[in-house]
């Protein structure tokens, strides 16, 4: 058997992709990796596909043992994680691992971020739903039979083609740009008759602290409260993740990748693609601003984001 | 504008098995061929991979229908790179990616604009939903009743005689925001929402009718429950709502909601 269990789960341990945008019509959202730039890196460090299925950590990291040799990578939130087996000694995050079969690895507390992510050579192996391997806890479906992992699970791990895995020097060039930054570019909307420009004005102003009523469908931020025009309603309309809503107390919520498809609070700016990564690793207390930006640099700073993730796997030396 | 005509289809049960309890009666036609009015609407980014195109404020039979053409126009059109459109009263938001679609507003507009993609008439299903009123599965019965003074029986009645549209599916998988509660039985939310609420559990708040598809906490009052799993993921039809679909309720006693529920069991 090609597996890997799960001895302790950490807090909220999924399988997680890259998502599939495709069933909005059905009220089905994107879902994935709330961090996909962390997933897409340890996913390329390992020369697997960008959407292998890999396991999502939620603040506490989990204890995994491999039944069988395989290559692993940890990528996301700073950890420490520690190789127990034919040798014992903490694992470096970002870059590539050998493990043997009944070695166990154990992934602490997060201290840095939100999320880290633990992709394994091939990927985890979970069935396809709705084209795609991520888990949606709220419907139940996807991933591992559609909820969180528990102590006693046992995963199976794609073969994963003989190519070797890569040292990648620089791979955690990423983290900074998940892990630190705390200004989120964001693209206002029109404010019509929902906002006035002096609550706009407050909203790009304030700074908000991260509360704990947040997860992967939302994050909760408190702060100054941003008066609305429309009490806090309007009729239901389509969300995306990044848009950020200001209900009737004034508290913005940034919808997260197991976004709501529709709602009904009114939205006034909403986060740029390129900072979408970062909302999968904000944890409760971090404090965070927005800061306005037009559509054409928004799609100027994607691309130069796509362009570093492509020439990354030029800088590579492959590990023993 | 709108034609109903009802075909009982009694073969349905054995011709279409995984439909079975989803698609009892057929169907439900809207005709568009008559003239519709030219749409007006205003189309304006949605953060930098979303367009929101809105065809006015007004909720409104016609307005849901012009979102509803524009959004099978926009699925049918199926644009590279486009990857899904999230209708809703009186918008469509298009999601994308931004650096695979050159000129997004462009391609909408031209969508949109031309007679060509309009439908001339669209096929819908009445579906029809078995809910069973019994007091174990309607613990709000009483109080809705009370609040429109009516008797639980003549709730029931009502709730189970109007005919209802699927304004569209949205804020979680198969959840369908229907339009057409009778106005006598609007009722307000519970003073403090559950912490669960059973899937399949058919509810009221406010002007709005509906059925959670799974379970989640929530404040509608429970007049009822559905034996149907509403969406499920691995189904070749997941949703078993979707927008523009009619839907009545029809109660079925305790006995007839277990054996539909043994049904979807075993072929689960």
């Amino acid at each position: 058997m090609h597996s890997i269990s799960i001895l302790e789960p950490g807090m909220l341990t999924t399988v997680q992709s890259l998502g599939s945008p495709l069933f909005a019509e059905m009220g089905v959202p994107e879902g994935g990796a709330a961090d996909r730039l962390s997933l897409i890196v340890g996913n390329r460090v390992l020369g697997n596909w960008d959407h292998a299925p890999a396991l999502e950590f939620t603040l506490i990291g989990a204890t995994v043992r491999f039944d069988s040799p395989s290559t692993i990578a940890i990528t996301g939130g700073e950890a420490h994680i520690q190789l127990e087996g034919a040798s014992t000694r903490p694992l470096q995050s970002w870059n590539p691992h050998r493990v043997g079969a009944g070695d166990i690895v154990r992934i602490g507390p997060i201290t840095r971020g939100c999320r880290a992510y633990l992709c394994v050579a091939g990927g985890i192996a979970v069935p396809e739903t709705l084209f795609g391997a991520s888990t949606n806890l709220r419907a139940g479906f996807g991933g591992h039979h559609g909820r969180a992992l528990r102590a006693g699970d046992t995963l199976e791990m794609n073969r994963a083609e003989p190519r070797p895995a890569i040292r990648v020097m620089d791979a955690d060039r990423f983290a900074p740009h998940v892990l630190d930054r705390r200004t989120l570019r964001a693209i206002e909307l029109p404010l019509a008759n929902r906002f006035d420009p002096d609550g706009a004005d407050r909203f790009w102003r304030t700074e908000f602290a991260v509360s704990n009523q947040s997860d992967r469908a939302g994050i909760r931020l408190e702060g100054e409260a941003i008066p609305t025009l429309c009490a806090g309603r309007m009729l239901s309309e389509g969300m995306t993740p990044g848009a950020i809503q200001i209900p009737e107390n004034g508290q913005p919520i940034i919808l997260g990748v197991d976004h709501p498809t529709t709602g009904g609070y009114p939205v006034l700016a909403c986060v740029a693609s390129v900072d979408l990564p970062i909302l999968g690793q904000l944890r409760p207390r971090d404090k965070v601003r927005f800061e306005p930006v037009s559509v054409s640099d928004a799609h100027r700073l994607l691309r130069a984001q796509r362009q570093r993730l492509r020439q990354f796997p030029r800088q590579q030396v492959p590990i023993r | 504008m709108l034609e109903e005509v009802y075909h009982d289809l009694p073969g349905a049960v054995k011709t279409l098995p995984f439909r079975l309890h989803m698609r009892p009666k057929r169907l439900q036609r809207i005709d568009y061929s008559a003239p519709m009015p030219a749409p007006a609407y205003e189309i304006s980014w949605f953060g930098d991979r979303c367009l929101r195109i809105c065809f006015g404020n007004q909720n409104t039979a016609e307005t849901r229908a012009l979102v509803f053409s524009a959004f099978q126009m926009i699925d049918k059109a199926d644009v590279e790179g486009c990857f899904s459109a999230t209708p809703a009263y009186t918008t469509l938001h298009v999601r994308f990616d931004p650096l695979a679609v050159r000129e997004p507003e462009r391609i909408i507009r031209s969508i949109l604009d031309s007679p060509y993609t309009r439908p001339s008439r669209c096929e819908f299903h009445l579906i029809e939903i078995p809910v069973c009123y019994e007091t174990e599965f309607a613990p709000d019965l009483a109080s809705v009743a009370a609040h429109a003074s009516l008797s639980p029986a003549e709730v029931v009645r009502l709730h189970s005689s109007a005919a209802y549209e699927v304004a569209f599916v949205g804020f979680t998988p198969g959840f369908g925001y229907l339009t057409g509660l009778p106005a006598q039985l609007a009722a307000p939310r519970l003073p403090s929402p559950r912490t669960r609420v059973p899937p399949g559990s058919v509810g009221i708040a406010g002007d709005q009718t509906g059925i959670y598809p799974s379970a989640t906490p929530g404040g509608w009052r429970l007049i009822g429950r559905t034996p149907l799993r509403m969406f499920d993921a691995n189904r070749a039809e997941p949703s078993v709502l979707s927008i523009g679909n009619g839907v009545r309720f029809r109660p079925i006693g305790r006995a007839e909601f277990e054996s539909i529920q043994r049904t979807i069991e075993g072929r689960a």
